[in-house]
Parts: C-alpha cells; structure tokens; sequence
C-alpha cells in the first residue's frame, strides 16, 4: 500500500518533490545555507535596521566584543589602521598646545615694553624676585576654587571656603586625600613624605602639609610655584594664628573666622580679572607726590625768580627788562647806571646783560652830589625831591664852579644855597699866558672807534683833563666846545657823533670841579657815504677863554 | 549642627566590610567580590536621638598585611569589628589587632559578626560569641546581604559617639 501510494506520489508530484528535495538539500547544508544567506544578508540588515529598532541593540555587544578581540588578538594590524587617524589627531592636538604656548610667549612679550612690564618690574623688585618669574605669575591664568582645611590624624574636615556644588562630599574628600597621604606614609615607610599634589580629571589639589593639620586647595588652569609656596605660607599662618582650636573638633565646620581666613585666600587669576587686581592706591600716591613734587619744584623756581625781581626792583640805578633762568642761573637785561650798587645780587648767579644810563633814582643823584662835593669838605648837602640844599663853609672863588657842576647833574632841579658860608672873595691877578694850554685843547681828536671802549677814550683825554684842570685851578672862565665826527656811513651818523661828544663830556666832566662851560655839538654829515672809515670817529675841541 | 566622627571598619579579609558600608549608604548588595585596595571612604549623615552626626566611613582592606592599618587609624572615634560566622579565622585577627593597637581599646566599637544569611554554614560556637562581650563590644549578627542588622549596628555606633561628647 505504502509503495502504491510512492509510486502515485512520484506520477503526481514528481516535480515539486524535485523543488522540494533541493530545497532541503540547502537548509541541511550548512555551506549551502550560509551560501544562501549570504547573498541576503546586507539586505536583510539593511531592511532590518530601518524597520526593526531592536537590531543594533542585538548587535552592539557581539560587535563590540568582536572589537575588542580583534584589538587583543590584532594589535598590530589595528595599530597599522589607525596610525593614519591617530597620528593626525596627535598632530592637531600638539599643534593647539604649541599655538597656545606661543600665544602665551607672544603675550608676554609684547607686556615687556609696556607700561604694565615697567609695573611688574618693579613689582618684582619689591617682591625679590626675578622679573620672568613675575611675568610668568602674571600671565598664567589659574583660579583656586576650594580650600579644604583638614586634621591631619583623623582626616575631618576642618573648614572649606568654597563652592559647595563643586565637590559634593566635602568629608568624603578630606578623608580620602588623608587616606592617600597615609597610604604615602605606609608606603615609603616615612611620615615625612608629604603628597604635595593630586591631580583629578581636571581638578588639581595642591597640598600644603603642617604639624596639625594640612590644607588642600582645587585649582582649576595652571597653579604656579609661587602659589604653592603661597599655601605652604597661610598653612604656617594657620598654625601660628588658629592653633588652639585646630585640634577642637567640636567647633569643626563651624569656625567662621577661619572660614572668612580661608575664603579670602580664594583667588582668581586671569587675564580678564588683571584690572580687578591692580592695587591702584600706590599709583595714585605715587602721582599724587609726583604732581606735588613738580608743583613744589615750579613753586622754587617760580620763587627764586621772584625772589630775583623783587631785588632787583629795590636797587637804584637798575632798570630791569625781563630776567631769564640760563645755565643754573638768572640772566639779567636792561640798563644800569655805572653808579648801581648791585651787591645785593652777588650770591644769586646773575649776569647782567645791561646798557649803560643816567638814573634819576635819588640815591644815586646823591651819589653824583658826592662826587661833585668829594673836593669841598666843609660843605654839607641834603637832596630831596629835586631839591639840593648846600650848607658848611666854601670859598667864594670855588662857590661859583660848584653850583655850576651841581646843577649840570641831571635831577637836580633846584640849590638852595642861602646857608653855605662863602670866603675869600676874589683878588685881581696878572693875567699869564695860557694860550699854549688852549692850543694843546684846540689841535687835539680823539679818536673813538667803539664807544664803549671807554678805556681807550680816557687814555686819549688825559692831557686834556690835565690842561683843563690847570685852567680850572687858575680860576680861567672858559668855554669848551666838544664837536662829535663821523664818517657818514649811514642815517644815524650824526646821532652816534652826538653820543661821542656826549660820553667825552662826562667823562671830562667827571674830572673836574665844574663842567658847565662844555657843551656839545655835532659836525653835520651833508651827504651819506657808502664805506665805512673808523678814523674819523671821534670828537674834536673848540676851547676858548671868556 | 552635625558633628562629623571617622569610623573604621577593620576585619579579616573578605569578611564583608565593604559590602556592609554599601548596604548602609546604598541598600545594596553585590554578589560579585571585588577586594579593596588600602582603604575605601564614604560618608553618611545621621539623626540619633534628635541629633545629626556625619559618620565618615574609612572602610580598611582586609587586616592581612602586618601593621599596613595604623595609618589609616590615626584619630579614629569610632571601630566596627567585622567578624565572619563562617570563617573561624576571622575571629583570631580581632585579639591580634587589639595587641598591636592597645591605644584602640579606649575608642567606641560594635563588633559585626557578618553572612548571618548563611548561620547554616557557621562554625563558631556561642561561647566564642560570648567571648566578644569582654572586650565590651555590642555584638551584631548582621548580613550584608540582606540587611538584617546592618543599620543597627551603624546607628549603635553613632549613639556612642555622641553620647562620648
């Protein structure tokens, strides 16, 4: 029956059995089966991952532990893959940290000529230390987060300044930097060996070891030297200032002193907070005195040059234009009477730039008196305000000449001589032959070149002072006539022939009891020359007896 | 104000000290042994009898290494023995601690004896557990594992502090 039923199976299904049998022949087959999948499988994946969320689920952990194979058992060839990725990653990472390197470099070079390093130089001087030190201090951006101030037996929080958010479990964190102090203990067998540093993912604890107690300090950047010495410096203050109640636990975490020392040791130091940090009260005292410095300095110098005027002022004879400071000292301009008594300025380092002239100021017309009464002694006098009152004894022969000289001094305006005594009245004398006197006068010329050389023009004049003299002692009315010469080389020739004829009167004048009987002329240029003649620059005589 | 206090958990290794700090802070318990390295810290915060104490839990790797403890002990308020009811072995480090430590007879303790979960497997006689009332110690069977006593043992120790203030 059952191989009817093959035999009738084979006659109706022949074909779908042929289908049928290859199909079983791929499924059992596990070559053909994998062969067949396959040729499906991407696909399949492909589809699956669109459709079906749950896939890459299924696959992360066969995938990564296959990773994870390949890297242990193919370390080599995952190497040679990823070098090229790895290296570039490298590269650029360096690349941002030597960039950053040499902006810092950069930075702190372009602070070196400006006012800021000029700052920090001094600063570094007054500090001690050396300036790249200072610059690095001032250019390196840190900022200390968190104090922990902890027992150093037992690890209990002391006291923390800081932010609570940062570090959850404070206590946690004391207890566990002192365990790690203590495994360094036990492990180098020393209670010296001090964890001066820990470093977490980006939190950096610098460690600050005492007797009782050490402080742990989160600094975030790039903590300097100096501020690890900082904190060994406040745990010794610590000591020092808070010793008592370090050790009493129950005043722990509630010390508000120590919190408010603790806080205030909190510091941020960047860039951007540079302005916060500049004490500004040394620069202003420091301006302040400069500014008072200057001011004083001004306020001297403007004193001595007032000291200057106000002496000047006070001189007769002195007639000051303007006053300039020149070399240390003063520069004195303006006119200044031969007979000025400049004493007073002797110890003030003034040189005097003056032009010569005739003052009015009363104490030096007295002056001038003086000298016209130096031959009379018995004669006494007293000028004021123009006035010249004469007393004491003189002798009539001379009472004449002298009023005549009195009243050629300019400023005297009026004698009064009611009280001067006259004796001897004059007696009738042959006459004696003085014309080779007038003669010697009348040939003469005195040359004068430079009219301020009043040297050479008194040498020339000294016979005929002494001639005048004579005749003057003789009693000989005379008159003297002093004509000033010129070359005629400009305009003001006869202006300068003036002042020739003019300075040749005083100074003959000077000499004599009286000059009143010498006038001055000029002899007139009718025309006007184009070279110059010195020769004939001078002063000719017209003597003549009255 | 909460007062913090250091506590010390000390026993022979494997005994369960970490597991019974993580069921206190955590309510947890991990089947898989990881050892301890040095020493493990965690904190707690307590209520006992109206006030707050901070216990922070210096959980010392196993007591096997001579002397490797007394850094960790320094300025310790508070111990809690961990003793395992299955292990005999563990019982003996707790009179060799005492010795090379006597300063640490003066400081408030409870003793854990640990895996009470497994009593079947306990081979300590009650006499040994008596034993223990001589050092004064409040005595805790506890199991990390489930719980049972660890709070209590921790609380207890928190009330001696406080009440040595």
């Amino acid at each position: 029956m059952s191989k009817e039923r093959d035999i009738l199976k084979s006659l109706l299904l022949k074909e779908e059995l042929e289908v049928l049998n290859q199909l079983k022949s791929k499924l059992l087959s596990e070559e053909q089966f994998t062969d067949e999948v396959a040729k499906v499988l991407s696909s399949a994946i492909k589809r699956s991952q669109k459709t079906d969320p749950q896939l890459e689920h299924a696959l992360e952990k066969p995938i990564k532990k296959g990773v994870l194979r390949a890297f242990s058992e193919s370390k080599q060839s995952i190497i040679d893959a990823l070098l090229p990725i790895m290296g570039q990653l490298i590269r650029k990472t360096v690349t941002n940290s030597i960039k950053q390197f040499v902006s810092d470099i950069n930075r702190a070079i372009e602070q070196d000529f400006s006012i800021k390093s000029l700052k920090w130089r001094w600063q570094a001087k007054k500090a001690g230390i050396t300036y790249p030190e200072m610059l690095f201090q001032k250019t390196i951006r840190y900022q200390v987060t968190d104090i922990f101030l902890i027992n150093k037996d037992n690890g209990l929080l002391i006291e923390h300044a800081g932010s609570d958010d940062l570090l959850k479990d404070n206590n946690a964190i004391s207890a566990m930097l002192t365990a790690i102090q203590s495994f360094i203990e036990d492990s180098f067998d020393s209670e010296d060996a001090h964890l001066q540093s820990v470093e977490i993912k980006n939190q950096n604890f610098i460690i600050a070891t005492g007797p009782k107690v050490y402080l742990a300090a989160v600094v975030k950047g790039n903590p300097t030297e100096r501020l690890k010495q900082r904190f060994q410096e406040i745990i010794e203050n610590i000591h020092a200032e808070y010793s008592e109640m370090l050790l009493q636990e129950d005043t722990y975490q509630n010390n508000l002193e120590l919190n408010d020392f603790l806080r205030r040791n909190l510091v941020t130091k960047s860039l951007s907070d540079k302005q916060k940090e500049v004490n500004t009260l040394p620069w202003i005292l420091m301006l302040i005195a400069l500014v008072t410095g200057i001011a004083y300095w001004s306020y001297t110098r403007n004193q001595s040059l007032k000291n200057i005027w106000q002496k000047s002022s006070t001189i007769d004879g002195l007639y000051v234009q303007k006053i300039e400071r020149k070399d240390g000292g003063f520069m004195l301009y303006g006119l200044l009477d031969p007979l000025a008594d400049t004493s007073k300025l002797s110890d003030d380092a003034v040189t005097f730039v003056t032009k010569p002239y005739a003052s009015l100021d009363e104490a030096i017309v007295q002056k001038r008196i003086n000298q016209a009464l130096s031959h009379y002694q018995m004669v006494q006098s007293r000028f004021n305000n123009g006035l010249l009152t004469l007393t004491g004894e003189i002798n009539h022969e001379d009472s004449q000449l002298l009023l005549t000289r009195l009243y050629s001094i300019n400023g005297v305006n009026h004698i009064d001589d009611g009280a001067l005594v006259k004796t001897n009245p004059p007696t009738d004398q042959p006459e004696e032959d003085l014309s080779p006197f007038f003669d010697q006068i009348n040939n003469a010329f005195i040359r004068i070149p430079d009219i301020k050389n009043l040297a050479l023009i008194e040498a020339q004049l000294g016979f005929i002072i002494k001639n005048l003299q004579l005749l003057e002692e003789k009693g000989i009315k005379m008159q003297l006539t002093l004509i000033g010469t010129s070359d005629c080389a400009g305009l003001l020739s006869d202006d300068y022939s003036l002042k020739r004829a003019n300075t040749v009167k005083e100074l003959i004048g000077a000499s004599l009891k009286e000059n009143g009987f010498i006038n001055t002329k000029v002899k007139k240029c009718t025309v006007t020359n184009q070279t110059n003649n010195k020769s004939l620059l001078g002063v000719k005589f017209n003597l003549k007896g009255l | 104000m909460s007062v913090a206090k250091k506590i010390c958990l000390i026993g022979r290794f494997a005994v369960g000290k970490t597991s019974l700090v993580k069921q206190f802070i955590e309510k947890q318990f991990g089947e898989k042994y990881k050892t301890t390295v040095g020493v493990s810290i965690s904190t707690k915060n307590l209520t006992v009898e109206n006030k707050d104490i901070s216990l922070v839990i210096w959980d010392i790797a196993g007591f096997e290494q001579d002397g490797h403890y007394a850094h960790y002990m320094r300025g310790v308020h508070g111990l809690i023995w961990v003793l395992d009811g299955t292990e005999p072995e563990s019982f003996k480090i707790l009179e060799t601690i005492n010795n090379s430590l006597p300063e640490i007879k003066q400081v408030p303790s409870v003793c854990f004896i640990n895996k009470c979960d497994l009593v079947d497997e306990w081979v300590i006689k009650e006499s040994e557990i008596n034993s223990l009332k001589e050092f004064n110690y409040a005595v805790y069977k506890t199991s990390a594992k489930t719980g049972e006593n660890v709070e209590a043992g921790f609380t207890k120790l928190a009330s001696l502090l406080l009440s040595s203030l």
